[in-house]
C-alpha cells in the first residue's frame, strides 16, 4: 500500500480502533518513504510496544531503518503529548484544591518512566508562579537538598509551595519515607515563611495527597523525624 | 529552501539535546508540523492553530471543519493530529518504569545488548540515576577510544542532560583483543575524574572483544579514588543488595 492509500484507509477508522502497528504506520507514512507498515511492524516487534518505540534513543531507531527526521519525530511524540496536557492549565491557574493539584501533577508526570521530584511555587493567592524540577531519582533524604529547595522558593518570591513525585508503574500510596520527608520539608519551609500546601504522589493517572491539607483534614505527621538532612556532600552534618 | 531545511535540522538538534524544555508551546507545534507540512516554514501555521484552539492541546483537538478553514493547513492535517493524539495518549498510558540495573551482571547484559552487531571500534555511555535506573544510552565515540579526538565534553553534557548520577562506558575492540591498553585505562581514569567533578560516578568501563567482556575496574582497579556512596555496584544477582 502506498503512503496515501494507507492514510486514506486510516482516515475512515476511529483512531482508538487502530492497532499499535496501524497507528505507528500511519504516523510513519508522514515522515518517511517506503513501506510504513513493514517498518512499524519491525519497530514494535523489536521494542515491544508503542511506548517503548517512542522512548528509544535516536541511534537505536536509526539502526532499525528510520531516517534522522523520522527518528526524532517518534521521540517528540511523548514529550509533546505531556506538554499538550500541561497546556490545558492557563498561566494564572489557581491551585486551591487537592483535585487541582492532582490533575496538574498527573499532567506534569505524563509519560515519565523515571522517578522525579518537582516543586510548584505559588503566589499569595495560590496562583501559579513557577515549576521546578528538584531531583531525578527516588524521594529519600539523601537525594533532596533541603536548603536548595527552600532557597528556590524563597528567591522566587513564593508564598506557598507544593511538592510532587511519581511512582512510575506503581501505585500512588505514599511510603513512610515520603511522609517523613514531607514533614521535615514542611518545617523547613515554615521556618522561611513559606507554606507547603501539599505533597502529591502520582502513578499514571492516579494520585494521592500526603498532607491532605487542602481538604482541611491534615494527616497526622511524625513530629520527631530523624534529622538526616544536610548537604548530600557533607555527611558530617547528619 | 536550503535556508529553511537548515532551520528544521537546528530545531531537531535542539530537541535532541535538551528535549522541549526550552521550547514554547507554539515551537513544539511548529516542530511536530514538520512531519505534516513538507518544506515550508510551519511557524505561522503553528501560531494560527494555537490561536484558534486556545492552547497546544486545543490546537490538536481542532475539528476537521475548523482546520479546513485555515488556508495554510494541508488537507492531511486532521488525520495527522488525530493519529498523533491517539499515539500520545496510548503511549503515555503504557509507560513502564525504567528498568533497573543494580548488579554487575545486569549491566554487563545491558552492555552486551547495546554493542550487539557492532563490528568496529565504538564507545557507548550508559547513564543511570542513583537507583541504577537506565536513563539513556548514547554512542559517544566512533574510533579508538583513547585518541585525542574523543571529546570529554560530549560525555559530560550527555550525562548532565540525562540527569545521571552514574555512568558506565562500553567499548568494542574490533581487533578482538579484550585487554584494554594502558592509554585506554588512563583515558577511563581521566573520564572518571572529570565526571566526578560534576557529580557523576563512572562506575566501570566494559570492553567487548568478540564474545569476551573485560571490566577495566576488575582488571586494573578502581577508576577513581573518590566514589560517591550511592553509585556502588553489587556483584550479587538481582534482588540482593
Amino acid at each position: 500500500m502506498t503512503s496515501s492509500e494507507l492514510r486514506q484507509a486510516l482516515s475512515d477508522r476511529a483512531p482508538e480502533s487502530l492497532t499499535d502497528r496501524e497507528l505507528l504506520a500511519g504516523l510513519l507514512s508522514f515522515v518517511q518513504r517506503g513501506d510504513a507498515e513493514a517498518t512499524a511492524g519491525r519497530l514494535i516487534g523489536t521494542f515491544g510496544s508503542l511506548a517503548e518505540v517512542f522512548r528509544q534513543e535516536a541511534w537505536r531507531l536509526r539502526a532499525e531503518g528510520l531516517g534522522e527526521s523520522a527518528a526524532t519525530f517518534c521521540r517528540m511524540i511523548l514529550p509533546a503529548w505531556g506538554r499538550a496536557r500541561l497546556s490545558e492549565f492557563p498561566r494564572d491557574f489557581v491551585f486551591d484544591s487537592t483535585e487541582k493539584l492532582g490533575r496538574y501533577f498527573t499532567a506534569v508526570f505524563c509519560g515519565e518512566a523515571i522517578e522525579k521530584v518537582y516543586l510548584l511555587l505559588l503566589r499569595e493567592d495560590r496562583s501559579y508562579l513557577s515549576l521546578k524540577l528538584v531531583s531525578t531519582g527516588s524521594v529519600n533524604s539523601a537525594n533532596l537538598n533541603t536548603r536548595a529547595i527552600v532557597e528556590a522558593a524563597l528567591f522566587a518570591g513564593a508564598r506557598y509551595a507544593a511538592l510532587a513525585h511519581n511512582h512510575p508503574g506503581g501505585n500512588p500510596t505514599p511510603s513512610a519515607c515520603d511522609i517523613a520527608t514531607t514533614a521535615s520539608l514542611r518545617s523547613a519551609f515554615e521556618s522561611a515563611g513559606i507554606g507547603l500546601v501539599e505533597h502529591i504522589v502520582t502513578a499514571g493517572e492516579r494520585y494521592a495527597p500526603i498532607l491532605l491539607s487542602c481538604d482541611g483534614i491534615l494527616r497526622e505527621m511524625p513530629t520527631d523525624f530523624p534529622m538526616v538532612f544536610g548537604d548530600a556532600e557533607d555527611p558530617g552534618s547528619r | 529552501m536550503a535556508l529553511h531545511t537548515g532551520h528544521r535540522k537546528r530545531v531537531r538538534d535542539k530537541f535532541e539535546t535538551g528535549g522541549f524544555t526550552q521550547f514554547a508551546d507554539h515551537e513544539i507545534l511548529e516542530a511536530l508540523l514538520f512531519a505534516a507540512v513538507p518544506y515550508r516554514d510551519t511557524n505561522p501555521l503553528a501560531h494560527t492553530l494555537i490561536e484558534r484552539g486556545g492552547s497546544l492541546a486545543g490546537a490538536l483537538r481542532l475539528p476537521a471543519e475548523a482546520l479546513a478553514g485555515i488556508p495554510s493547513a494541508p488537507e492531511r492535517l486532521p488525520l495527522f493530529f488525530s493519529l498523533l493524539s491517539e499515539a500520545g495518549r496510548r503511549a503515555a498510558s503504557e509507560v513502564q518504569p525504567a528498568a533497573t540495573y543494580a548488579t554487575f551482571s545486569a549491566i554487563r547484559a545491558l552492555a552486551e545488548q547495546t554493542v550487539a552487531g557492532v563490528a568496529d571500534d565504538r564507545t557507548y555511555a550508559l547513564y543511570f540515576d542513583n537507583a541504577f535506573h537506565l536513563l539513556a544510552t548514547e554512542e559517544v565515540y566512533c574510533g579508538y577510544y583513547a585518541s585525542s579526538a574523543f571529546r570529554v565534553q560530549d560525555l559530560v553534557t550527555g550525562a548532565l542532560h540525562a540527569r545521571a548520577t552514574a555512568a558506565v562506558l562500553v567499548s568494542t575492540h574490533a581487533d578482538r583483543i579484550a585487554r584494554p591498553d594502558p592509554y585506554e585505562v588512563a583515558a577511563s581514569r581521566h573520564m572518571a575524574s572529570v565526571l566526578h567533578l560534576v557529580g557523576v560516578t563512572l562506575a566501570d568501563h566494559l570492553i567487548f572483544a568478540g564474545n569476551v567482556c573485560v571490566s577495566v575496574v576488575k582488571a586494573s582497579g578502581a577508576l577513581t579514588d573518590d566514589r560517591a556512596p550511592a553509585a556502588k555496584l553489587s556483584d550479587g544477582e538481582e534482588g540482593t543488595p
